[in-house]
This record gives structure tokens, sequence and C-alpha cells, in this order.
């Protein structure tokens, strides 16, 4: 129908028709999947959730006298940050707390700074506290280095996330007689409320089922910047049952991106603490769908009531890795506000924001129409459904 | 002072509607502790200490110095 070329052309002469992921569910409503995809180029999808596998590298550039901090140990704000590379190349973790944080001590433990918060911060333009020691070498002779550092002084300064954007995921409830701490959130007692985590029917990798158009290399919003498809994200997971629509029924395919920092804004990255389990960053991610083909756009059209999901059991089942599901949901219930479940009704909560997300679909869609995107074509596709790829659990064998 | 945080929150809640959630006012103290009750979606949303610290806290305080801590009830 059309190529990732030719739309191209289409955004430079400010002639490309994009309409983001919700919208195109009511124009195919209203138009059908045929003449739909003869009218639309590119539909925007979105996301902005909490992403705990997210981090960022940073070369800070060299001291003078010169300092290795490779093999030494790092803080950014009391934030420790990985240091076994060169010099003065460090990555730091959204997860990473202080080492005088109580942590769980007190549970549940409030976890208000962390290395996602220093990352908002950075993002923000804010002054770090940067502290480091080293070994010392004849070439590299300084012990020692405390300095604050700015984003605008550093030369390189990338998010490079190794999980993100997963493509659907489990509805957490709680069996126990107690309230739970998780990274899905606080789960009331005896099914007192169950959370969710997905955009739903503006989710990236739920528009594109079978990473037929999104692949890495793929041009993305991230970040409130411009960012990239780096590879398939750890524990992609394609092979999952999946309905006759195609989508995953339970969490699947997941992205591995990166972006200049100094791009992107403190209003997309925003640091968290969840209480009694720790920071996590909250990622914004948006991904242009290529209509290429009719088929693509049917996969671009699907809503809430077409996306189900597993409930799964945070107190005893997902501690224990026991297999198995509670029941199944779609999106549209779940928005609802309310689900019901072994006969009692559940209030629902969402951890990702349909709002957010529908604002970088807008955004996206903005950039494109204005021609300040182009699209990109993927040089490798994502491991597939039919690949046999999965994700497995860790064999554990004894040291000795 | 209440008047002052009500006006505060009308600039929140533009934001905490537009994900089906809402803030009602229950009490200011004397000595600058705002209580407030989280409704709507934001009754049971997992994000809501974060929306209340980040969001509402930061834009009350920022507008009523005076006002030490928000609270939900």
């Amino acid at each position: 129908m059309r190529s990732i070329k030719e739309i191209n052309e289409k955004i430079k002469k400010g002639q490309v028709v994009a309409v983001t992921a919700e919208e195109v569910i009511d124009l195919v409503k209203k138009k059908g999947v045929k003449k739909a995809a003869q009218e639309v180029d590119v539909v925007t999808t979105g996301t902005f959730g909490p992403m705990c596998s997210s981090g960022a590298y940073f070369n800070i550039g060299h001291s003078k006298p010169r300092i290795k901090i490779g093999g030494g140990t790092c803080k950014f704000n009391d934030v420790p940050a990985y240091c076994g590379f060169a010099a003065v190349d460090v990555y730091l973790g959204a997860t990473a707390v202080p080492d005088d944080d109580p942590r769980n001590k007190v549970f549940p433990g409030e976890f208000k700074y962390g290395g996602a918060h220093v990352i908002q911060e950075i993002v923000a333009g804010k002054d770090i506290r940067l502290e480091a020691t080293a070994y010392g070498t004849d070439c590299y002779p300084r012990k020692k280095l405390e300095t604050l550092i700015n984003i605008k002084d550093l030369n390189e300064a990338v998010l490079f996330n190794m999980r993100n954007c997963y493509q659907n995921y489990n509805v957490a409830v709680n069996l126990s007689d107690k309230a739970i701490y998780t990274y899905m959130g606080m789960l009331k007692p005896k099914l007192g409320n169950a959370n969710y985590c997905s955009a739903g029917q503006l989710s990236p990798l739920l528009k594109d089922p079978y990473y037929k158009t999104i692949g890495v290399g793929t041009k993305i919003f991230l970040g409130g910047g411009i960012g990239y498809i780096a590879w398939h994200g750890t524990q992609h997971n394609p092979s999952v049952k999946r309905k006759e629509n195609g989508v995953p029924q339970a969490p699947a395919g997941t992205l591995a991106v990166i972006g200049d920092l100094k791009q992107m804004s403190p209003e997309w990255l925003v640091g968290t603490g969840m209480l009694g389990y720790g920071v996590t960053l909250i990622v914004g991610i948006g991904v242009p769908i290529p209509v290429l083909n009719e088929n693509i756009l049917k996969y671009a059209a699907l809503a809430d009531g077409d996306i189900y999901t597993q409930i799964v059991d945070y107190s005893q089942a997902y501690p224990q890795v026991v297999p198995g599901s509670l029941g199944e949901v779609n999106y549209a219930q779940l928005k609802s506000g309310r689900i019901n479940l072994q006969g009692k009704d559940i209030p629902t909560g969402n951890l990702s924001s349909y709002s957010k997300a529908r604002a970088i679909c807008e955004e996206l869609k903005d950039w494109i129409k204005k021609g300040d995107f182009l699209l990109s074509e993927p040089v490798a596709d994502l491991p597939q459904a039919e690949s046999g790829y999965t994700f497995k659990l860790l064999k554990e064998r004894p040291l000795a | 002072m209440r008047e002052k945080v009500e006006k505060a929150l009308d600039r929140v809640r533009p934001m905490l509607m537009a994900d089906g959630g809402n803030v009602e006012l229950v009490e200011v103290t004397a000595d600058g502790i705002v209580k407030l009750k989280l409704t709507g979606t934001c009754g049971c949303c997992p994000m809501s200490q974060l929306t209340l610290k980040m969001g509402i806290e930061r834009i009350i305080r920022q507008e009523v110095p005076e006002v030490k801590e928000v609270l939900a009830i």
C-alpha cells in the first residue's frame, strides 16, 4: 500500500495523515479498515508508566589531574552509580538508593530518593553533587573527586533503558488477609483492590502485536525527546498465548530504548518511590506505526475491549512463581473502575496514566505533522511470536 | 489560608480530572497542615501518593508557603 519512504515524502511535504491510537479506533469503526487504511499514513501510540529497568550513562569529562573512576566508586547526590567502565564513564540505574536509605527496615519503606529522582533532576538542569573515589594509577593519579556537575557540561548523557514498554501486563490482586506492598502498588487484603499498568489501546506494542513495523532502529518519542529502539528488551517473551486478534493475553514483548538525555524533559521522566518496594522511573514513550498495509491498520485499531490480560495473586502466586491466573479481563472492564472476581466487586487502579499517554500520542502526531519527525526503517526484527524466543526462569545450581 | 489553598487546588484539579480523579479539601489546621480527600479514580489509584506529594503538595506549598504538609485522609 505504502512504504516508509513514501510516508516520509508526505511528511516533508506537509501532506501526511497522522492520527492517534485512540482516534484510529473510531475512524476504522466509521469507515472500515480498507478505506481508513487508504487515508491514514501513521498511527501514533504512547505510554507513560513506571519502568524500573531504566537508567542513564554519562561521560562526565576528565578532571585535572585525571581520575580513573572505573574500578572505584561514584555517587550522584549520594546515590551510587555503576562505574565498572573506563575512566569517566558511569551508569546510574533508576532503582539505586543511597547507602544510608533505610529501605524496608521500617516497613513499608518510603524510598523517597534514588537514581530515578537524580535522572529527573539532571534532565531538569539542576546541579548534582558528584563524589568519586579511585585507587590511582600512573596515568590517572587522582584518588578523590568531589564536584557539582550539570547536564550542559557533560560530554554525553544518554538514557539507556534495558526493558521498557511491556506489551501487556498482569492485573495484581491480593488474596491474603494483610496488605502487601508491591511494584504494582499497595494491594489491600482479600481482593480489596486490583491494580493494573498499561495504556491499553494506546500502548505501542499492543497496537503492533506481531512487531511488523516496530523493530531495532525504530525512531521513537522518548522522555520528551527523540530516541530509538536499541534491541528487544530483557524478558522479551513473544511466545505467550494470544487471542485470535493476535494480542498477547499476558506480559509479552518488551523494548530496550536509547536516546539523548540532553533533549529530554523532566515532564516525561519522573522519579518516584513505590511504598514498600523501591524507587522507579516513570517513562514517557511514543512509537509511530506506519500504515504499510490494511493488516497493520487492523491491529492498530484494536480497542480496550479487544485487549485481555490475566489477574494474578501477588500475595502467594507471584512471589512463589506459581503459574496460573485467577481470571481474565479486558482493558475496557479495567478502565470502568471495577471488575468482578470470585463474586466480589473490586475497584481498579492504573499505575500508568492514560491521559499522559494520550498527550504523548498527540505530541508525536504534532511532530510528524509539522515535519519535525521522520520515520525510520527498522534495521532488524524483534524476536517474533513464532521464533521460539522465550523468557526462562533461573536454574539454580549448587556452587560446590 | 483555606481560601488560598482552595485556589491552589483549582490549579491541580484539571490534571487530576484528566485521569478521572479529583480532590476535596477537608481541613486546614492553624499549624499549616492541609488535609485532603482524594476522590474518583484518585481514591483507588496506586500512584496517588506520588500525585499527592509531587503534584498537589508541591503546587500548594508553592502558592501558599505557610502550608507545611499535605496529608490525604
